[in-house]
């Protein structure tokens, strides 16, 4: 291609002629026949389309090649026709192959038409099928198909709805033969999804009847997906693809009315979007008449569907490879989506379809029941529900759009005459999707609480049976979460129910329970959760306790083989010894527990005010009903027991202390008060005592989280009203000098800070000490670059526990003493050679939060300032030397937001540290020369738009890896 | 060579590859046209293992806060998703989808 046309001009007819005048002559010792002269040329011509899609050359070459290329269609068309007119049978398919290539090339859409007719009668020969099917495929998934819609519809039609096109259908299907009908699925498949509007327009038409019918009957293809057969997949988006025309139908249909239910920006978006019945201008009776033929046609789809989604027996479906399970299993979730779309053709009538089809099932099932209920013995009944469940299937997979209104078919499915009839005597498959199925109505069932218990008495049971638990678990879940209102009347018989099945839990599926009745229990009245609380925790906390005993017992007898928490597995690795495992499992029960009486307004967004007036009510809650005493009290006190207990006998065990950490964050929470929930003061003790036993990452995250969501509320509200309005009176600074904050100082400024409540006071005072004990844990444990390296997880935790302070608590961690923040800088900058990720990410964003904080306030910017001219060079210097390469390149955006806003702040300190910095020969790397430094400092320096700024710290961090110039340079 | 999107360079293990390619840079061990041919090779591998290889499904439900389409990129940003997996769910505060169209492997 390169040779073209410079060395090689009119290389088309060039060849053409060449290969041509050497028929029946013998070349290079080989005789050419008239056949081997065509197929020569013709594999030539095949390639050339290939290779000028693949050619780099430049733009100037390559127009020229193009106009080479078009002067040589005539011949090659022309050549293409005169083989398919032709007698040798041999050389049409390569013909079609080679005209395929051309198509998919992109040549015009006139020069091929010419030879379009050839290309229709080489669809119905077995010769040339599947060559020319493939040509038609790459037409009509062509950028011109749509201009030339009409042509290619109307030629295509009759072929489709010819003798042998038919013949071919039913011999495939009949014969169950994929060889004999996949391309013809694909052909009929790719047509449908490229014209259903022209489809959808003309849908009356015999021979569009014929083409539907036959798509049908590719739907349904006899076998199992993936098992048997990969065909009926083929057909799933043409359905959809159908649905969205016949929408457009109906839309245009409802123009003088219905429309009024439509959202204005559906007009919009429906007049936009091209609509079938603009191709023709049907009227209102045709368009009638076609909604009604399309009725028909997607309730036959719903039942092939249907059909489809039937697993084999289980015998068979054990015989499968995983791979073919897996795939049969997402072929059912292909249909689902399928019958979502049929929902929308059909509406209620589904819904209808759905329900007698199953009332039927249940029909058979109850005569199949006669012979016995044990599966293995009984084929039919085997059959009959595996029928059942295909149908529930579909219902759920409904559920996704039937609306949470509908009160006219649901209510007959959930009904004594359906539902209750659903077999609850066999443990089967169809019993897993009927519980399914009712979690997935959980919205439905809502609005319908009626219908609320009879799904709770096929629930609940099967809790107790090991392979329908996990679904019924799940079903609990959905239906206790969103009809947790419905359910608050009921809950001293759920509670009763519960107690019943609660021994026959498998532990494994038992959180899940408890979850779901605390979400109940979360919408009672404090007082009135009371009682459901100790029924639902009594047995978990006495549990726990036996477990601490036995713990402690253990630690007291001084037997360090018995105080072990962790012992060989079968595996070869270590697992939880038996007590230490069942605490375990009481924790994460526990864990289930809080989160279940989580409030779902606890995500909403709240003024200050707003927070602060929600934590003294919750205050206010709280010591009214711990006032009364009782049981409240009791569970309060068992709470904080379990917690404290465990961080005292289990400090060292990380999964143990994970688990207590995952607790102590969810309760965490300014929306609701629960006697269960430890108040702020024991939750920072906590978090403190832990950390300081044992210096896990986790204590890092709780501690990260008690600074987000307490301190604005428990320390006074915001720096304003703690430190006045922030104009500088010339008043002495509140920083002593220790440097640590004098919170009893009176307000520095104009009198609009307020004086805090002792209670307050020492709440900053817990914080500012659980900051100090942590920085001094860690730092103590960090002494080298080497800890840091081994320690990714805590220098994580420890820099992102920074950055809450810095954000939501400056007084806090200015307060701590000034040389410890100092070693604080230097250990984050420090952290700028880590080349951990995760370490040096949370590294950068600290630094990034630290240089972002802005103070109006005096006292605090002074210190801000002050830090920043003793340690403003070294981390100048950190960020240059990652900038320059030290750091990997994915980094560099983190750096270069970090140096942004330094600059921004600190221009003038900034221009001499860099000055400097830059000026030390080989720094940041030996690759960046003096012009490329200057202009670095030049171009960072100069301006502040932030594209520009990136684009500076990008070129320059190439420059000093190298890589300036090349394309990998900007790959990224 | 064929044309294939280049957005994944940016998932993690995208940059993971560049981190790791820059590193053989540095230390003289290939050079950067050495360099982007693996990155091109990347770019192809993912787009065929991602539409070849994965099976798994999820479907999400959310508010549709703004959608555009340009060059046959359509971008949607969503608020409050919920994404659900067979097993599992996630929610999140906002996602955007950006969604190009699929090129068979291959084919330019």
């Amino acid at each position: 291609m390169k040779a073209v046309p410079t060395h090689w001009s009119n290389f088309i007819p060039g060849i053409y002629q060449d290969l041509r005048s050497r028929v029946n002559q013998t070349v290079d010792g080989i005789f050419m026949t008239q056949h081997a002269m065509e197929m020569a040329l013709l594999e030539f011509l095949t390639i050339v389309p290939e290779e000028l899609g693949r050619v780099e050359i430049e733009p100037v070459r390559k127009a020229r090649l193009s106009t080479e290329v078009t002067n040589g269609l005539p011949v090659i068309i022309s050549f293409i026709q005169e083989i398919l007119v032709g007698s040798s049978a041999a050389s049409k398919p390569k013909a079609l192959v080679c005209l395929r290539s051309w198509v998919q090339y992109g040549i015009p859409f006139d020069v091929i038409q010419p030879i379009l007719g050839l290309a229709l009668n080489s669809l119905l020969d077995d010769n040339t099928f599947d060559a020319a099917a493939e040509v038609w495929s790459e037409i009509m998934s062509s950028k011109a198909a749509s201009k030339h819609q009409d042509t290619i519809c109307e030629g295509l039609m009759p072929c489709f709805a010819s003798e042998w096109a038919r013949a071919k259908h039913l011999e495939s299907v009949q014969a169950e033969s994929e060889d004999i009908g996949r391309s013809l699925c694909q052909l009929l498949s790719t047509f449908g999804d490229n014209f259903s509007d022209w489809i959808a327009a003309k849908f009356l038409r015999p021979d569009i009847q014929v083409y539907l019918e036959m798509m049908m009957g590719f739907a349904g293809f006899p076998g199992y997906y993936a098992e048997d057969e990969t065909t009926s997949d083929l057909t799933l988006n043409f359905w959809y693809m159908l649905q969205e025309s016949l929408s457009e139908l109906s839309a245009e249909d409802l123009e003088d009315g219905g429309r009024e239910s439509v959202d204005e920006d559906r007009q919009i978006i429906l007049s936009t979007i091209s609509s079938a019945s603009s191709i023709t201008g049907l009227d209102k009776p045709s368009l009638q008449a076609i909604k009604a033929a399309s009725i028909h046609v997607y309730i036959r789809l719903t039942e092939v569907l249907r059909r489809k989604l039937e697993y084999p027996t289980q015998r068979e479906w054990l015989s499968w490879t995983r791979d073919i399970r897996q795939e049969f299993s997402g072929h059912r979730q292909e249909i689902a989506d399928t019958l979502i779309n049929s929902y929308h053709v059909l509406h209620e009538q589904i819904l209808s379809l759905l329900i007698d089809t199953c009332s039927q099932q249940l029909d058979g099932i109850q005569k199949a029941s006669l012979s016995g209920t044990n599966l293995p013995e009984n084929a039919q009944l085997e059959l009959e529900l595996v029928r059942l469940e295909a149908t529930l299937y579909c219902l759920k997979a409904l559920s996704e759009v039937v609306p949470h209104t509908e009160s006219v078919q649901m209510p007959r499915f959930f009904s004594d005459q359906v539902f209750g009839r659903l077999p609850t005597n066999v443990v089967c498959r169809t019993r897993e999707t009927a519980l399914t199925l009712i979690g997935s109505y959980a919205d439905w069932f809502k609005v319908h609480p009626q219908f609320l218990l009879p799904a709770l008495n096929f629930v609940i049971p099967a809790l107790e049976v090991p392979q329908l638990a996990p679904y019924a678990a799940k079903a609990l879940k959905n239906i206790c979460d969103t009809c947790r209102e419905s359910l608050v009347e009921a809950i001293d018989a759920f509670m009763t129910v519960f107690a019943n099945v609660e021994k026959a839990i498998d532990p494994s599926i038992k959180g899940s329970v408890v979850y779901s009745i605390a979400t109940v229990i979360q919408t009672l009245p404090v007082e009135r959760s009371i009682g459901p609380l100790v029924g639902l925790l009594g047995d978990i906390f006495t549990r726990s306790n036996e477990c601490m005993e036995t713990r402690k017992q253990r630690l007291e007898g001084g037997n360090s083989e018995a105080a072990r928490t962790q012992v060989a597995a079968a595996n070869g690795e270590t697992e939880l010894e038996p007590v230490s495992a069942l605490m375990l499992v009481q924790l994460e029960f526990l864990l289930s527990c809080c989160k279940g009486l989580q409030s779902p307004a606890e995500d909403e967004i709240r003024t200050g005010d707003e927070r602060i007036q929600l934590y003294q009510r919750i205050s206010e809650d709280r010591t009214r009903v711990l006032a009364a005493g009782g049981m409240a009290v009791e569970l309060a006190r068992s709470m904080e027991q379990v917690i404290q207990g465990v961080v005292m006998l289990w400090p060292h065990e990380l999964e143990i202390m994970e688990k207590v950490c995952q607790i102590v964050k969810t309760m965490m929470t300014v929306s609701q008060f629960s006697p269960l929930y430890l108040p702020f003061p024991v939750l920072i003790r906590v978090i403190e005592s832990g950390f300081q036993q044992h210096a896990y990452p986790c204590w890092l995250d709780a501690a990260a989280k008690i600074v987000s969501v307490y301190y604005f509320e428990t320390t006074g509200g915001s720096l304003a009203s703690k430190l006045g309005s922030g104009v500088s009176q010339g008043s002495a600074s509140t920083f002593q000098g220790s440097g640590v904050v004098d919170l009893d100082s009176p307000p520095t400024s104009n009198g609009v800070a307020r004086h805090r409540s002792a209670a307050e006071l020492e709440n900053e005072a817990a914080f500012t000490h659980l900051l100090a004990a942590m920085v001094s844990r860690t730092m103590d444990g960090m002494q080298s670059m080497a800890d840091m390296e081994e320690h990714p997880d805590v220098i994580h935790s420890f820099f992102a526990v920074l950055s809450q302070f810095v954000r939501h608590a400056p007084l806090a961690y200015y307060s701590i003493p000034p040389e410890q923040t100092e070693n604080l800088m230097s250990f984050a900058i420090a952290g700028l050679s880590l080349q951990e990720r995760l370490a040096l990410k949370a590294t950068l964003l600290f630094l990034i939060e630290f240089v972002n904080q802005s103070f109006d306030f005096p006292e605090l910017k002074q210190r801000v300032d002050g830090l920043m001219a003793r340690i403003g060079p070294q981390m100048m210097r950190g960020i240059l030397i990652g900038v320059g390469g030290h750091v990997p390149r994915s980094m560099v955006p983190q750096l270069n937001d970090s140096l942004y806003p330094l600059i921004g702040k600190y221009p003038q300190e900034c221009r001499s540290w860099m000055q400097a910095l830059l000026a030390e020969p080989g720094f940041p790397s030996v690759h960046a020369d003096q012009a490329s430094k200057e202009k670095f400092i030049k171009g960072v320096l100069q301006t502040r738009s932030p594209k520009r700024f990136k684009d500076e710290v990008h070129q320059f961090s190439n420059k000093c890896r190298q890589l300036d110039g090349s394309v990998f340079g900007s790959a990224i | 060579m064929s044309q294939y999107y280049e957005h994944y360079r940016k998932s993690s293990i995208g940059l993971a590859l560049i981190d790791s390619l820059d590193e053989l840079i540095q230390s003289g061990h290939i050079n950067p046209q050495l360099a982007m041919r693996v990155l091109a090779q990347f770019d192809m591998s993912i787009a065929e293992a991602l539409s070849s290889r994965v099976r798994n499904r999820a479907n999400f439900r959310a508010h549709l806060d703004n959608y555009r389409s340009l060059d046959d990129v359509w971008t949607f940003v969503l608020s409050n998703p919920t994404f659900r997996f067979e097993h599992d769910s996630v929610t999140a505060d906002k996602v955007k989808i950006v969604a190009c169209k699929a090129r068979v492997p291959g084919e330019a």
